[in-house]
Protein backbone atom coordinates (compact mmCIF):
# COMPACT_ATOMS: atom_id res chain seq x y z
CA UNK A 1 0.00 0.00 0.00
CA UNK A 2 0.87 3.25 -0.37
CA UNK A 3 0.49 7.00 1.42
CA UNK A 4 -2.21 8.01 -0.89
CA UNK A 5 -3.85 4.87 -1.14
CA UNK A 6 -3.92 4.63 3.14
CA UNK A 7 -5.03 7.87 3.62
CA UNK A 8 -7.33 7.80 1.17
CA UNK A 9 -10.50 9.95 3.22
CA UNK A 10 -7.89 12.05 4.86
CA UNK A 11 -7.49 16.10 4.41
CA UNK A 12 -4.27 17.58 3.79
CA UNK A 13 -4.25 20.58 4.53
CA UNK A 14 -3.06 23.70 6.15
CA UNK A 15 -4.07 26.00 9.16
CA UNK A 16 -2.82 29.23 10.51
CA UNK A 17 -1.94 28.93 13.52
CA UNK A 18 -1.67 32.90 15.11
CA UNK A 19 0.56 33.35 11.96
CA UNK A 20 2.78 30.07 12.25
CA UNK A 21 1.33 28.07 8.69
CA UNK A 22 0.60 24.60 9.85
CA UNK A 23 0.36 21.83 7.86
CA UNK A 24 -2.18 18.77 9.39
CA UNK A 25 -3.06 14.87 8.00
CA UNK A 26 -7.50 15.16 9.06
CA UNK A 27 -10.26 13.28 8.89
CA UNK A 28 -12.92 12.70 11.01
CA UNK A 29 -15.52 14.32 13.10
CA UNK A 30 -15.97 13.95 17.19
CA UNK A 31 -12.99 14.35 19.66
CA UNK A 32 -10.24 15.98 18.74
CA UNK A 33 -7.42 13.12 18.87
CA UNK A 34 -3.64 15.01 17.86
CA UNK A 35 -0.92 13.07 16.94
CA UNK A 36 2.25 14.99 17.05
CA UNK A 37 5.96 13.32 15.57
CA UNK A 38 9.32 12.87 16.84
CA UNK A 39 12.14 15.35 16.06
CA UNK A 40 13.06 15.79 12.62
CA UNK A 41 9.70 13.86 11.85
CA UNK A 42 6.35 14.97 10.07
CA UNK A 43 2.72 14.13 10.07
CA UNK A 44 3.48 11.32 7.75
CA UNK A 45 4.45 9.57 10.99
CA UNK A 46 0.99 8.79 11.76
CA UNK A 47 -0.31 8.04 8.29
CA UNK A 48 -1.31 4.64 9.19
CA UNK A 49 -3.12 5.80 12.06
CA UNK A 50 -5.36 8.49 11.28
CA UNK A 51 -8.03 7.03 9.32
CA UNK A 52 -8.50 4.16 11.29
CA UNK A 53 -8.72 7.09 14.21
CA UNK A 54 -11.48 8.65 12.25
CA UNK A 55 -13.17 5.70 11.39
CA UNK A 56 -13.70 4.67 14.72
CA UNK A 57 -15.17 8.19 15.74
CA UNK A 58 -12.46 11.23 16.25
CA UNK A 59 -11.24 14.23 14.38
CA UNK A 60 -7.96 12.88 13.68
CA UNK A 61 -4.97 15.22 13.40
CA UNK A 62 -1.61 14.02 12.77
CA UNK A 63 0.83 17.95 12.67
CA UNK A 64 3.64 18.93 11.39
CA UNK A 65 5.57 20.58 14.53
CA UNK A 66 7.10 24.13 14.13
CA UNK A 67 10.16 23.65 12.13
CA UNK A 68 9.15 20.54 11.03
CA UNK A 69 7.51 19.08 7.55
CA UNK A 70 5.65 21.62 5.81
CA UNK A 71 4.96 24.07 8.77
CA UNK A 72 6.77 27.16 8.80
CA UNK A 73 10.44 26.82 10.07
CA UNK A 74 11.54 30.41 11.52
CA UNK A 75 15.02 31.03 12.38
CA UNK A 76 13.99 33.72 15.12
CA UNK A 77 12.87 31.21 17.54
CA UNK A 78 14.36 28.93 20.10
CA UNK A 79 13.66 24.82 19.83
CA UNK A 80 13.23 24.38 22.92
CA UNK A 81 10.13 22.69 24.65
CA UNK A 82 7.89 25.93 25.10
CA UNK A 83 7.85 26.74 21.44
CA UNK A 84 6.27 23.38 20.39
CA UNK A 85 4.01 23.84 23.44
CA UNK A 86 3.28 27.44 22.22
CA UNK A 87 2.63 26.03 18.74
CA UNK A 88 0.33 23.39 19.49
CA UNK A 89 -2.08 25.89 21.50
CA UNK A 90 -2.16 28.56 18.67
CA UNK A 91 -3.19 25.63 16.49
CA UNK A 92 -5.36 24.59 18.52
CA UNK A 93 -7.17 27.69 18.53
CA UNK A 94 -6.68 28.22 15.06
CA UNK A 95 -8.42 24.70 14.49
CA UNK A 96 -11.44 25.23 16.68
CA UNK A 97 -10.54 22.84 19.61
CA UNK A 98 -11.09 23.50 23.14
CA UNK A 99 -9.74 20.48 24.37
CA UNK A 100 -8.28 17.51 22.60
CA UNK A 101 -6.56 13.70 23.10
CA UNK A 102 -2.79 14.74 22.60
CA UNK A 103 -0.73 11.52 21.25
CA UNK A 104 2.77 12.35 21.13
CA UNK A 105 5.94 10.31 19.80
CA UNK A 106 9.05 11.08 20.83
CA UNK A 107 9.86 14.70 21.10
CA UNK A 108 5.45 15.05 20.11
CA UNK A 109 5.36 12.91 23.81
CA UNK A 110 7.57 15.55 25.38
CA UNK A 111 5.49 18.19 24.04
CA UNK A 112 2.37 16.72 25.05
CA UNK A 113 3.69 16.49 28.72
CA UNK A 114 4.62 19.82 28.38
CA UNK A 115 1.41 21.00 27.19
CA UNK A 116 -0.58 19.31 29.94
CA UNK A 117 1.44 20.81 32.71
CA UNK A 118 0.65 24.44 31.07
CA UNK A 119 -2.87 23.68 30.05
CA UNK A 120 -4.37 20.91 31.95
CA UNK A 121 -8.00 21.97 31.23
CA UNK A 122 -7.17 21.95 27.06
CA UNK A 123 -6.01 17.81 27.68
CA UNK A 124 -8.70 15.31 27.14
CA UNK A 125 -5.77 12.51 27.96
CA UNK A 126 -2.38 12.22 27.00
CA UNK A 127 -1.13 9.39 25.16
CA UNK A 128 3.09 9.22 25.32
CA UNK A 129 4.79 7.02 22.28
CA UNK A 130 8.40 6.07 23.17
CA UNK A 131 8.15 9.67 24.51
CA UNK A 132 10.95 11.92 25.42
CA UNK A 133 11.58 14.14 28.00
CA UNK A 134 11.10 11.73 30.75
CA UNK A 135 13.88 12.59 33.66
CA UNK A 136 14.26 10.08 36.41
CA UNK A 137 15.87 10.95 39.88
CA UNK A 138 18.49 8.23 40.03
CA UNK A 139 21.77 8.80 38.55
CA UNK A 140 22.34 5.97 36.06
CA UNK A 141 18.61 7.43 34.44
CA UNK A 142 20.06 11.20 34.31
CA UNK A 143 23.03 9.63 32.38
CA UNK A 144 21.22 7.45 30.20
CA UNK A 145 19.16 10.57 29.34
CA UNK A 146 21.98 12.46 28.26
CA UNK A 147 23.42 9.92 26.13
CA UNK A 148 20.35 9.64 24.47
CA UNK A 149 20.12 13.14 23.63
CA UNK A 150 24.17 13.33 22.02
CA UNK A 151 22.75 9.92 20.36
CA UNK A 152 19.75 11.56 19.09
CA UNK A 153 21.60 14.80 17.74
CA UNK A 154 24.32 12.71 16.68
CA UNK A 155 21.98 10.75 14.16
CA UNK A 156 19.53 13.36 13.36
CA UNK A 157 22.73 15.94 12.28
CA UNK A 158 23.52 13.72 10.03
CA UNK A 159 20.58 13.43 8.16
CA UNK A 160 19.73 16.70 7.65
CA UNK A 161 23.00 18.07 6.89
CA UNK A 162 23.64 18.11 2.95
CA UNK A 163 21.32 15.24 3.39
CA UNK A 164 20.87 12.92 0.68
CA UNK A 165 18.38 9.85 -0.32
CA UNK A 166 20.68 7.27 1.11
CA UNK A 167 21.43 9.51 4.69
CA UNK A 168 17.80 10.21 4.88
CA UNK A 169 17.21 6.02 4.62
CA UNK A 170 19.71 5.29 7.07
CA UNK A 171 18.16 8.02 9.87
CA UNK A 172 14.54 6.15 8.94
CA UNK A 173 16.19 2.58 9.93
CA UNK A 174 17.96 3.47 12.92
CA UNK A 175 14.17 4.23 14.25
CA UNK A 176 12.69 0.73 12.88
CA UNK A 177 12.95 -2.81 14.21
CA UNK A 178 13.18 -4.09 10.78
CA UNK A 179 14.85 -1.83 8.14
CA UNK A 180 12.51 -3.21 5.90
CA UNK A 181 10.10 -1.00 7.43
CA UNK A 182 11.39 2.00 6.07
CA UNK A 183 9.59 1.86 2.18
CA UNK A 184 10.25 4.70 -0.62
CA UNK A 185 6.79 6.92 0.39
CA UNK A 186 8.53 7.29 3.81
CA UNK A 187 12.13 7.61 2.01
CA UNK A 188 10.95 9.91 -0.52
CA UNK A 189 8.67 12.32 1.79
CA UNK A 190 11.69 12.96 4.21
CA UNK A 191 14.03 13.74 1.52
CA UNK A 192 12.13 16.04 0.22
CA UNK A 193 10.75 17.73 3.10
CA UNK A 194 15.15 18.00 4.22
CA UNK A 195 15.67 19.72 1.08
CA UNK A 196 12.94 22.60 1.49
CA UNK A 197 15.12 25.62 1.04
CA UNK A 198 13.75 26.29 4.96
CA UNK A 199 14.15 23.18 5.99
CA UNK A 200 18.02 23.60 5.06
CA UNK A 201 18.20 27.00 7.08
CA UNK A 202 16.21 25.76 10.26
CA UNK A 203 16.89 22.47 10.61
CA UNK A 204 20.26 22.39 11.46
CA UNK A 205 19.46 24.77 13.67
CA UNK A 206 16.79 23.05 15.36
CA UNK A 207 18.18 19.89 15.89
CA UNK A 208 21.67 21.26 17.64
CA UNK A 209 18.89 23.30 19.77
CA UNK A 210 16.06 20.93 20.90
CA UNK A 211 18.54 18.29 22.36
CA UNK A 212 20.83 20.37 24.15
CA UNK A 213 21.84 21.69 27.55
CA UNK A 214 19.53 24.66 27.05
CA UNK A 215 16.36 22.58 26.70
CA UNK A 216 17.02 20.33 29.32
CA UNK A 217 15.22 22.67 32.32
CA UNK A 218 12.09 21.65 30.25
CA UNK A 219 12.73 17.64 30.94
CA UNK A 220 9.61 16.14 33.32
CA UNK A 221 10.90 15.48 36.20
CA UNK A 222 9.45 12.60 39.00
CA UNK A 223 8.23 15.23 40.89
CA UNK A 224 6.14 16.32 37.68
CA UNK A 225 5.09 12.96 36.65
CA UNK A 226 3.61 12.36 40.74
CA UNK A 227 1.47 15.55 39.77
CA UNK A 228 0.73 15.36 35.82
CA UNK A 229 -2.95 13.63 36.93
CA UNK A 230 -4.20 13.53 33.65
CA UNK A 231 -5.67 10.08 32.27
CA UNK A 232 -2.47 8.86 30.22
CA UNK A 233 -1.43 5.86 28.38
CA UNK A 234 2.52 5.12 27.87
CA UNK A 235 3.39 2.85 25.30
CA UNK A 236 6.61 1.47 24.38
CA UNK A 237 8.02 -1.00 22.16
CA UNK A 238 10.67 -3.54 23.12
CA UNK A 239 13.50 -2.34 20.53
CA UNK A 240 13.41 1.29 20.78
CA UNK A 241 17.09 2.75 19.99
CA UNK A 242 16.34 5.36 22.13
CA UNK A 243 15.13 5.35 25.77
CA UNK A 244 15.09 2.04 27.63
CA UNK A 245 11.19 0.84 28.26
CA UNK A 246 11.78 0.88 31.83
CA UNK A 247 11.58 4.52 32.07
CA UNK A 248 8.25 4.10 30.54
CA UNK A 249 7.31 1.66 33.26
CA UNK A 250 8.44 4.00 36.11
CA UNK A 251 6.85 7.32 34.48
CA UNK A 252 3.44 5.33 34.19
CA UNK A 253 4.23 4.51 37.81
CA UNK A 254 4.90 7.76 39.12
CA UNK A 255 1.42 9.85 37.36
CA UNK A 256 -1.31 9.29 39.17
CA UNK A 257 -3.83 8.28 36.67
CA UNK A 258 -1.66 6.36 34.29
CA UNK A 259 -1.13 3.04 32.63
CA UNK A 260 1.47 1.35 30.49
CA UNK A 261 1.39 -0.94 27.77
CA UNK A 262 4.46 -2.65 25.30
CA UNK A 263 3.87 -3.10 21.87
CA UNK A 264 6.09 -6.23 20.41
CA UNK A 265 8.42 -6.52 17.26
CA UNK A 266 8.76 -2.41 16.82
CA UNK A 267 11.30 0.08 17.56
CA UNK A 268 10.80 4.29 17.77
CA UNK A 269 7.60 3.82 15.42
CA UNK A 270 5.84 1.33 16.69
CA UNK A 271 2.67 2.91 15.44
CA UNK A 272 4.24 2.60 11.83
CA UNK A 273 5.81 -0.86 12.65
CA UNK A 274 2.50 -2.51 14.01
CA UNK A 275 -0.28 -0.02 13.52
CA UNK A 276 -2.73 -2.86 14.10
CA UNK A 277 -1.83 -2.99 17.51
CA UNK A 278 -1.20 0.35 18.15
CA UNK A 279 -4.58 1.76 16.90
CA UNK A 280 -6.29 -0.85 18.97
CA UNK A 281 -4.46 0.21 22.14
CA UNK A 282 -4.95 4.02 21.08
CA UNK A 283 -8.75 3.38 20.48
CA UNK A 284 -10.13 1.39 23.65
CA UNK A 285 -7.95 4.34 25.68
CA UNK A 286 -9.82 7.34 23.86
CA UNK A 287 -13.28 4.99 24.12
CA UNK A 288 -12.53 5.29 28.04
CA UNK A 289 -12.04 1.73 27.97
CA UNK B 1 6.44 8.05 -8.65
CA UNK B 2 4.22 8.64 -5.85
CA UNK B 3 0.99 9.61 -5.70
CA UNK B 4 2.02 11.11 -2.02
CA UNK B 5 5.23 12.58 -2.46
CA UNK B 6 3.97 14.48 -6.09
CA UNK B 7 1.34 16.50 -4.56
CA UNK B 8 3.29 17.14 -1.50
CA UNK B 9 2.86 20.87 -0.52
CA UNK B 10 -0.21 20.76 -2.04
CA UNK B 11 -3.64 20.86 -0.12
CA UNK B 12 -5.94 17.96 -1.00
CA UNK B 13 -9.58 19.27 1.39
CA UNK B 14 -13.20 18.20 1.49
CA UNK B 15 -14.54 22.21 0.91
CA UNK B 16 -18.57 23.01 1.57
CA UNK B 17 -19.82 23.95 -1.88
CA UNK B 18 -23.36 24.62 -0.77
CA UNK B 19 -23.97 21.59 1.44
CA UNK B 20 -22.08 19.57 -0.38
CA UNK B 21 -18.79 17.96 0.53
CA UNK B 22 -16.09 18.75 -2.63
CA UNK B 23 -12.94 17.01 -2.50
CA UNK B 24 -10.43 19.72 -3.89
CA UNK B 25 -6.83 19.47 -4.09
CA UNK B 26 -5.12 22.44 -4.75
CA UNK B 27 -1.78 24.45 -4.90
CA UNK B 28 0.24 26.70 -6.46
CA UNK B 29 -0.26 30.30 -7.50
CA UNK B 30 -0.87 32.26 -10.73
CA UNK B 31 -3.88 32.72 -12.84
CA UNK B 32 -6.65 30.16 -10.97
CA UNK B 33 -7.04 26.82 -13.39
CA UNK B 34 -9.93 24.29 -12.28
CA UNK B 35 -9.47 20.49 -13.50
CA UNK B 36 -12.30 18.50 -14.27
CA UNK B 37 -12.12 14.91 -14.65
CA UNK B 38 -14.19 12.21 -16.63
CA UNK B 39 -16.98 9.37 -16.15
CA UNK B 40 -16.50 7.53 -13.34
CA UNK B 41 -13.18 9.56 -12.64
CA UNK B 42 -11.94 11.34 -9.41
CA UNK B 43 -9.11 14.11 -9.26
CA UNK B 44 -6.25 11.66 -9.20
CA UNK B 45 -6.54 11.52 -13.44
CA UNK B 46 -4.46 14.86 -13.21
CA UNK B 47 -1.63 13.23 -11.14
CA UNK B 48 0.78 14.03 -13.66
CA UNK B 49 -0.50 17.63 -14.37
CA UNK B 50 -1.85 19.21 -11.28
CA UNK B 51 2.22 19.53 -9.51
CA UNK B 52 3.44 20.72 -13.10
CA UNK B 53 0.32 23.12 -14.16
CA UNK B 54 0.86 24.11 -10.10
CA UNK B 55 4.79 25.71 -10.47
CA UNK B 56 2.28 28.39 -13.17
CA UNK B 57 -1.30 28.21 -12.23
CA UNK B 58 -3.59 28.22 -8.99
CA UNK B 59 -4.79 24.92 -9.56
CA UNK B 60 -7.59 23.21 -8.22
CA UNK B 61 -8.40 19.12 -9.36
CA UNK B 62 -11.95 18.56 -7.71
CA UNK B 63 -14.15 15.49 -7.53
CA UNK B 64 -17.29 16.53 -9.83
CA UNK B 65 -20.61 15.91 -8.52
CA UNK B 66 -21.20 12.72 -6.93
CA UNK B 67 -17.63 11.17 -7.83
CA UNK B 68 -14.75 10.15 -5.61
CA UNK B 69 -15.19 11.52 -2.22
CA UNK B 70 -17.78 14.26 -3.58
CA UNK B 71 -21.40 14.22 -1.67
CA UNK B 72 -24.30 11.96 -3.82
CA UNK B 73 -26.78 14.06 -3.32
CA UNK B 74 -29.88 11.62 -3.39
CA UNK B 75 -32.09 13.60 -5.29
CA UNK B 76 -29.24 14.98 -7.86
CA UNK B 77 -30.12 13.94 -11.56
CA UNK B 78 -26.38 13.98 -12.17
CA UNK B 79 -26.82 15.16 -15.89
CA UNK B 80 -25.01 18.18 -17.32
CA UNK B 81 -26.63 20.60 -16.02
CA UNK B 82 -26.33 19.09 -12.28
CA UNK B 83 -22.53 18.54 -12.65
CA UNK B 84 -22.34 22.21 -14.45
CA UNK B 85 -24.08 23.63 -11.46
CA UNK B 86 -21.73 22.42 -8.94
CA UNK B 87 -18.71 23.46 -10.77
CA UNK B 88 -20.49 26.96 -10.86
CA UNK B 89 -20.75 26.59 -7.17
CA UNK B 90 -17.10 25.02 -6.52
CA UNK B 91 -16.34 28.80 -8.40
CA UNK B 92 -18.11 30.72 -5.78
CA UNK B 93 -17.53 29.11 -2.83
CA UNK B 94 -13.72 29.15 -3.91
CA UNK B 95 -14.36 33.25 -4.74
CA UNK B 96 -13.23 32.84 -8.18
CA UNK B 97 -14.69 35.78 -10.43
CA UNK B 98 -13.28 33.36 -13.07
CA UNK B 99 -10.84 30.72 -14.02
CA UNK B 100 -9.31 28.61 -17.17
CA UNK B 101 -10.85 25.35 -17.18
CA UNK B 102 -9.44 21.86 -18.31
CA UNK B 103 -11.92 19.19 -18.74
CA UNK B 104 -11.27 15.66 -19.60
CA UNK B 105 -13.92 13.43 -21.52
CA UNK B 106 -17.59 14.41 -19.43
CA UNK B 107 -15.41 17.05 -17.68
CA UNK B 108 -14.61 18.27 -20.71
CA UNK B 109 -19.07 18.29 -21.65
CA UNK B 110 -19.06 20.23 -18.10
CA UNK B 111 -16.40 22.60 -19.05
CA UNK B 112 -18.25 24.13 -22.35
CA UNK B 113 -21.19 23.77 -20.95
CA UNK B 114 -20.29 26.51 -18.16
CA UNK B 115 -17.98 28.55 -20.77
CA UNK B 116 -21.51 28.71 -22.97
CA UNK B 117 -23.90 29.13 -19.91
CA UNK B 118 -21.71 31.69 -17.86
CA UNK B 119 -19.49 33.23 -20.09
CA UNK B 120 -18.24 35.71 -17.60
CA UNK B 121 -16.81 33.02 -15.32
CA UNK B 122 -14.58 30.88 -18.04
CA UNK B 123 -11.60 32.54 -19.25
CA UNK B 124 -9.65 29.61 -21.29
CA UNK B 125 -11.11 26.57 -21.90
CA UNK B 126 -8.79 22.97 -22.82
CA UNK B 127 -11.12 20.32 -23.86
CA UNK B 128 -9.59 17.03 -23.67
CA UNK B 129 -11.04 14.08 -25.69
CA UNK B 130 -14.35 16.01 -24.65
CA UNK B 131 -17.91 13.84 -24.60
CA UNK B 132 -20.83 15.78 -25.36
CA UNK B 133 -19.83 16.19 -29.34
CA UNK B 134 -21.79 13.31 -30.66
CA UNK B 135 -25.10 11.64 -29.40
CA UNK B 136 -24.67 8.76 -27.39
CA UNK B 137 -26.09 6.48 -30.54
CA UNK B 138 -23.78 8.04 -32.54
CA UNK B 139 -20.35 7.36 -30.24
CA UNK B 140 -21.90 3.92 -29.65
CA UNK B 141 -22.32 3.13 -33.20
CA UNK B 142 -18.53 2.41 -33.51
CA UNK B 143 -18.02 -1.21 -32.40
CA UNK B 144 -14.90 -0.29 -30.49
CA UNK B 145 -16.49 2.54 -28.47
CA UNK B 146 -19.32 0.00 -27.93
CA UNK B 147 -16.95 -2.48 -26.63
CA UNK B 148 -14.87 -0.43 -24.37
CA UNK B 149 -18.24 1.03 -22.94
CA UNK B 150 -19.01 -2.51 -22.10
CA UNK B 151 -15.99 -3.76 -20.43
CA UNK B 152 -14.96 -0.42 -19.05
CA UNK B 153 -18.61 -0.52 -17.51
CA UNK B 154 -18.14 -4.29 -15.63
CA UNK B 155 -16.82 -2.47 -13.34
CA UNK B 156 -19.73 -0.79 -12.10
CA UNK B 157 -21.45 -4.05 -11.28
CA UNK B 158 -18.00 -6.06 -10.34
CA UNK B 159 -16.05 -3.55 -8.46
CA UNK B 160 -12.40 -6.33 -8.42
CA UNK B 161 -9.31 -4.93 -9.34
CA UNK B 162 -8.93 -6.46 -12.42
CA UNK B 163 -12.06 -5.17 -14.01
CA UNK B 164 -11.30 -1.53 -12.71
CA UNK B 165 -7.57 -2.41 -14.54
CA UNK B 166 -9.85 -3.73 -17.79
CA UNK B 167 -11.57 -0.01 -17.52
CA UNK B 168 -8.44 1.83 -16.70
CA UNK B 169 -6.37 0.12 -19.32
CA UNK B 170 -8.86 0.97 -21.97
CA UNK B 171 -7.97 4.66 -21.69
CA UNK B 172 -4.52 4.26 -22.70
CA UNK B 173 -3.19 3.03 -26.13
CA UNK B 174 -0.05 1.30 -23.84
CA UNK B 175 -1.92 -0.48 -21.12
CA UNK B 176 1.09 -1.32 -19.24
CA UNK B 177 1.86 2.16 -18.47
CA UNK B 178 -0.74 2.23 -15.99
CA UNK B 179 0.43 2.21 -12.33
CA UNK B 180 -0.67 0.33 -9.75
CA UNK B 181 -1.71 3.13 -7.19
CA UNK B 182 -4.44 4.60 -9.76
CA UNK B 183 -5.69 1.35 -10.19
CA UNK B 184 -5.61 0.63 -6.41
CA UNK B 185 -7.27 4.50 -6.00
CA UNK B 186 -9.80 3.67 -7.99
CA UNK B 187 -10.73 0.42 -6.92
CA UNK B 188 -11.13 1.80 -3.32
CA UNK B 189 -13.37 4.73 -4.91
CA UNK B 190 -15.37 2.06 -6.31
CA UNK B 191 -15.94 -0.18 -3.39
CA UNK B 192 -19.31 1.65 -1.91
CA UNK B 193 -22.48 0.69 -4.14
CA UNK B 194 -24.02 4.51 -4.12
CA UNK B 195 -20.38 5.20 -5.56
CA UNK B 196 -21.18 2.88 -8.68
CA UNK B 197 -24.81 3.62 -8.86
CA UNK B 198 -23.85 7.57 -9.16
CA UNK B 199 -21.71 6.33 -12.27
CA UNK B 200 -24.43 4.14 -13.69
CA UNK B 201 -26.66 7.03 -13.66
CA UNK B 202 -24.61 9.31 -14.80
CA UNK B 203 -24.11 6.90 -18.03
CA UNK B 204 -28.19 6.76 -18.58
CA UNK B 205 -28.58 10.82 -17.64
CA UNK B 206 -30.72 11.57 -20.70
CA UNK B 207 -28.28 14.72 -21.88
CA UNK B 208 -29.76 15.45 -25.09
CA UNK B 209 -30.38 19.11 -24.62
CA UNK B 210 -26.87 20.07 -23.70
CA UNK B 211 -25.46 17.96 -26.62
CA UNK B 212 -22.40 20.36 -27.94
CA UNK B 213 -23.82 20.90 -31.33
CA UNK B 214 -22.18 22.98 -34.10
CA UNK B 215 -24.92 25.55 -33.41
CA UNK B 216 -23.76 25.98 -29.96
CA UNK B 217 -19.99 25.51 -30.12
CA UNK B 218 -20.57 28.70 -32.85
CA UNK B 219 -21.36 30.88 -29.49
CA UNK B 220 -18.32 29.53 -27.82
CA UNK B 221 -16.76 33.25 -26.76
CA UNK B 222 -13.67 31.38 -24.65
CA UNK B 223 -10.20 30.74 -26.28
CA UNK B 224 -10.49 26.86 -26.90
CA UNK B 225 -7.98 24.23 -27.53
CA UNK B 226 -9.22 20.95 -28.41
CA UNK B 227 -6.85 17.52 -27.35
CA UNK B 228 -7.30 14.75 -29.05
CA UNK B 229 -5.51 11.27 -28.33
CA UNK B 230 -4.07 9.62 -31.92
CA UNK B 231 -6.40 6.61 -30.75
CA UNK B 232 -9.21 8.23 -28.99
CA UNK B 233 -12.56 7.48 -29.12
CA UNK B 234 -13.84 10.61 -30.93
CA UNK B 235 -13.21 10.87 -34.89
CA UNK B 236 -10.61 13.38 -36.02
CA UNK B 237 -13.72 14.44 -38.21
CA UNK B 238 -15.94 15.31 -35.41
CA UNK B 239 -13.61 17.32 -33.52
CA UNK B 240 -12.55 19.33 -36.91
CA UNK B 241 -15.88 20.48 -37.44
CA UNK B 242 -16.42 21.60 -33.36
CA UNK B 243 -13.09 23.43 -33.97
CA UNK B 244 -14.37 25.05 -37.24
CA UNK B 245 -17.78 26.34 -35.51
CA UNK B 246 -15.76 27.40 -32.68
CA UNK B 247 -14.85 31.25 -32.96
CA UNK B 248 -11.60 30.87 -31.36
CA UNK B 249 -10.21 27.47 -31.19
CA UNK B 250 -6.96 24.94 -32.29
CA UNK B 251 -6.51 21.26 -32.07
CA UNK B 252 -3.66 19.16 -31.06
CA UNK B 253 -3.76 15.42 -31.84
CA UNK B 254 -1.49 14.09 -29.49
CA UNK B 255 0.30 10.64 -30.52
CA UNK B 256 1.25 7.88 -28.15
CA UNK B 257 -2.48 8.17 -26.63
CA UNK B 258 -5.97 7.34 -26.33
CA UNK B 259 -8.69 8.81 -24.20
CA UNK B 260 -6.09 9.82 -21.17
CA UNK B 261 -3.31 11.99 -23.29
CA UNK B 262 -2.58 13.82 -20.20
CA UNK B 263 -1.73 11.18 -18.61
CA UNK B 264 -0.04 8.60 -20.88
CA UNK B 265 2.09 11.98 -22.47
CA UNK B 266 1.19 14.27 -19.40
CA UNK B 267 4.73 16.06 -20.83
CA UNK B 268 3.12 17.03 -24.00
CA UNK B 269 0.14 17.70 -22.44
CA UNK B 270 1.19 19.89 -19.91
CA UNK B 271 3.31 21.85 -21.83
CA UNK B 272 0.56 22.74 -24.21
CA UNK B 273 -1.73 23.23 -21.88
CA UNK B 274 1.11 26.32 -20.11
CA UNK B 275 1.45 27.43 -23.92
CA UNK B 276 -2.45 27.96 -23.93
CA UNK B 277 -3.37 29.91 -20.87
CA UNK B 278 -0.21 31.80 -20.72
Amino acid sequence: MSFWTDSLGAQIRFYDAGGTRTRVIEAGEGEAVIMMHGLSGHAESFIRNVVPLANAGFRAISMDAIGHGYSDKPLDATYHSPLFVDHLQRFMDAAGIKRAHLVGQSLGGWTAMNFAQRYPERVASLVSLTGAGILLDDEASRKKSEEVHNAVRAVTQNAVQAPTRESVRKRLEWLMMDPASVNDDLVETRYRIFTLPDSLKAMPKMVAEQPSEGNRPHLITEADLAKLDVRTLVIWSDRNPTTPQEVGRRAAELMPNARFALVENAGHWAQFEQPDTVNALLIDFLRGK
Amino acid sequence: MSYWCDTLGMSTRQVDVGGISTRIQSGGHGAPLLLLHGRGGHLETWIRNAPALAERFQVFAIDLLGHGLTDRPADSRFDIASLTRHVLDVLDTLALPAAHLVGQSLGGWVAAELALTEPDRVDRLALIEPAGLMSEAERLADPIVANKYKTGGAAFDHPSRQAVRTRLSGLLQDPSTLDDEMVDVRWRLYQPAAAREVHKQVRKADNASWLLTLDRLCTLQARTLFLRGEDGHTPQAVVDQAIAACPDAHGLTVHGARQWPQYEQAGIVNAALIHHFI
